[in-house]
C-alpha cells in the first residue's frame, strides 16, 4: 500500500509539471467564456445553458487529460526504461500499475476540480441557485472519466500504441453513452443476425449513461441508481480492466 | 486467455445488473432536423442530451425571434407590440417549425418543461394556434404526466379558446412565480389583468417583469405598460 501511495504521489507531481494540464485549464477557460455568449442567447434559460455547457466541457477536458495520461504513462516509462528503476526495487507490477493510475486520476481530479471552481464562480455570478445538484453531476463525470481511463490503460498495454488505445477509448466513450439506445434496438429490432454484434457490445461496453448524472433529469421514469451502486459499478469496472492490464504487464519482459 | 474470459464475464454481469437498475430512455420519435442533425447527434453521443436540448432551445428562440421569410425571399417586418394582436408583432407569420422544434427538444430532454411551455404559450396565445399548442403539451405530458404546469396550460388554452380571460388567469396564476414560466406568459397574464380591470395586480406583475426579466424586449414592454397604467 505504501508503494502505491509513493508511486501515486510521484505520478501526481509529474503530471502537474506537464504542460498539457495547463493547456487544458486555459482551454476550459476559453470554453467557459464561450458558454457566456451562448448563455446570453438562451435569455431566460441562461444559467441552465451555462451549467450544461460548462460541466460538459469540464468532463471533456478531464477525459482528454485522462486518456492522454492513461495511454502514455506506462508506454513512455517502458520506452525510456524508467520502469526499470521502479521495478528493480521491491515493487510489484500490480502496485506499479495501480500507483501510476491513482496518480493520474488524482491529477485529473485536481484539474477538473479547478475548472469546476471557476465554473461555479461564473454560475453564482449569474445567479444560479439550482435545482441541479452540482456535486453529484461532477462526481458522475469523474466516475465516467475514471472508468474510461482504466480501459484506456489496458488498451495501451494491450496494443502498445497510444493512437490505437486513444481512438478505441474514444469510440467506447461514445458507445457507452448509447448503451440504453443499443438495448432498445436489441429489444425492438427486427433482424436478429444484424443485431448480434450490438448484443455483444451491450455486454462489454461500460454503461456510461448510468453514470451520466448530468443528464439524469432527462430520465423521468423508473428507479434511479443509488450512489453505492454507482460507486460499486465504477470501481468494479476499473478493477476488471486494471487487473487485465496487470496480467498483460506481468507477461511483458523488461 | 483465461483472464480475458474472466474479464468479459465480469463486464457481462455488471452490465446485466446495470440494465436492471436503469430503464431505457425515451426513444427520439421526432427524428432529427436537417439544420441541427449533426450537432444533436454529436452532443447525444458525447452524453450531453441536456446540452443538445439547450442548443435546440437557442435555435428555437432565434427562429421565433426572427422574421419569417416569405417565398419571394422577403421577410415580414416586425410591428410594434399590440397586446390585442400579439401575432402581428412576430411578423404575423405561422412559424410552422415552432411545434416540431419543441418536440425535438423534448426528445433530447423530456424534463425540459420551459421549452414545451414557451412553444405552447407562443402557439396558443401569440400565434392563435391552440390546437398546435395542445399537441406540444400532449407530447410533453406523455413524457412527464405528473407535471402540473402542463396540465394548467392545457386548461388555460381551453379557456382562451372560449375567450374566458378570467379562466386563463385562474389556471396560470399559481405558476407565474415558477422558474420555468416564460416571461411571455407572465406578460400575457399581466395584460389580461389589465383588461379585466385588475390594475393593481397588472402593475405588480409588470413591475416584476421589468425588475427581474433577462429579456430586454419584455422589460421595455413592461416599462411602457407601467407608464400606461400610471397615466
Amino acid at each position: 500500500m505504501r508503494n502505491i501511495a509513493i508511486l501515486a504521489w510521484t505520478g501526481w507531481q509529474e503530471n502537474l509539471r506537464r504542460r498539457f494540464y495547463l493547456v487544458s485549464l486555459a482551454f476550459a477557460g476559453v470554453f467557459l467564456y464561450m458558454s457566456l455568449i451562448l448563455g446570453v442567447l438562451a435569455v431566460e434559460q441562461e444559467t441552465r445553458v451555462l451549467f450544461d455547457f460548462g460541466l460538459g466541457f469540464i468532463e471533456l477536458m478531464g477525459l482528454a487529460g485522462a486518456l492522454y495520461g492513461a495511454t502514455t504513462v506506462v508506454l513512455r516509462e517502458m520506452e525510456t526504461k524508467t520502469v526499470y528503476l521502479v521495478l528493480s526495487r521491491p515493487v510489484g507490477r500490480g502496485e506499479y500499475l495501480v500507483g501510476r493510475f491513482v496518480g493520474l486520476m488524482l491529477s485529473v481530479l485536481c484539474s477538473m476540480a479547478l475548472m469546476a471552481a471557476f465554473h461555479l464562480v461564473i454560475l453564482k455570478a449569474k445567479g444560479w441557485q439550482g435545482p441541479e445538484p452540482y456535486l453529484a453531476c461532477f462526481c458522475g463525470a469523474f466516475l465516467k472519466v475514471l472508468v474510461t481511463a482504466s480501459l484506456a490503460m489496458f488498451l495501451a498495454i494491450f496494443s502498445s500504441s497510444v493512437l490505437t488505445a486513444g481512438v478505441i477509448s474514444g469510440v467506447i466513450w461514445t458507445l457507452g453513452h448509447f448503451l440504453p439506445e443499443i438495448r432498445f434496438l436489441i429489444t425492438h429490432g427486427a433482424s436478429r443476425p444484424l443485431l448480434a454484434p450490438l448484443h455483444l457490445l451491450s455486454w462489454v461496453v461500460p454503461d456510461l449513461q448510468l453514470l451520466n448524472l448530468r443528464d439524469r433529469a432527462a430520465s423521468l421514469s423508473g428507479p434511479e441508481a443509488g450512489w453505492a451502486w454507482l460507486l460499486c459499478y465504477a470501481a468494479l469496472y476499473c478493477a476488471v480492466w486494471l487487473s487485465s492490464a496487470w496480467v498483460l504487464l506481468r507477461r511483458k519482459e523488461f | 486467455m483465461g483472464w480475458a474470459g474472466a474479464a468479459l464475464v465480469l463486464c457481462l454481469i455488471l452490465n446485466a445488473l446495470a440494465a436492471q437498475v436503469r430503464p431505457t430512455l425515451f426513444p427520439m420519435r421526432q427524428g432529427l432536423s436537417g439544420e441541427g442533425a449533426l450537432e444533436t447527434a454529436a452532443l447525444v453521443s458525447l452524453g450531453m442530451r441536456r446540452l443538445a436540448a439547450d442548443v435546440g432551445l437557442v435555435r428555437l428562440l432565434v427562429y421565433y425571434g426572427s422574421s419569417e421569410a416569405e417565398p419571394d425571399g422577403h421577410g415580414h417586418g416586425h410591428e410594434p407590440f399590440d397586446p390585442e394582436h400579439p401575432e402581428e408583432s412576430w411578423g404575423g407569420g405561422r412559424y410552422a417549425e415552432l411545434g416540431p422544434r419543441a418536440l425535438r427538444i423534448l426528445d433530447a430532454d423530456p424534463a425540459f418543461s420551459y421549452a414545451a411551455l414557451f412553444a405552447a404559450g407562443a402557439l396558443a396565445f401569440n400565434l392563435n394556434r391552440p390546437d398546435d399548442a395542445l399537441r406540444v403539451l400532449d407530447y410533453a405530458l406523455s413524457r412527464d404526466p405528473r407535471n402540473h404546469e402542463y396540465q394548467a396550460y392545457v386548461a388555460a388554452i381551453g379557456f382562451h379558446k372560449h375567450g374566458d380571460a378570467q379562466g386563463v388567469i385562474k389556471r396560470l396564476e399559481p405558476f407565474l412565480g415558477s422558474a420555468d414560466c416564460p416571461v411571455m406568459i407572465r406578460h400575457m397574464v399581466a395584460f389580461l389583468y389589465e383588461r379585466t380591470g385588475q390594475r393593481r395586480r397588472a402593475a405588480e406583475l409588470y413591475r416584476g417583469i421589468f425588475e427581474t426579466s433577462k429579456d430586454p424586449g419584455y422589460r421595455g414592454l413592461a416599462a411602457a405598460a407601467l407608464k400606461r397604467l400610471a397615466d
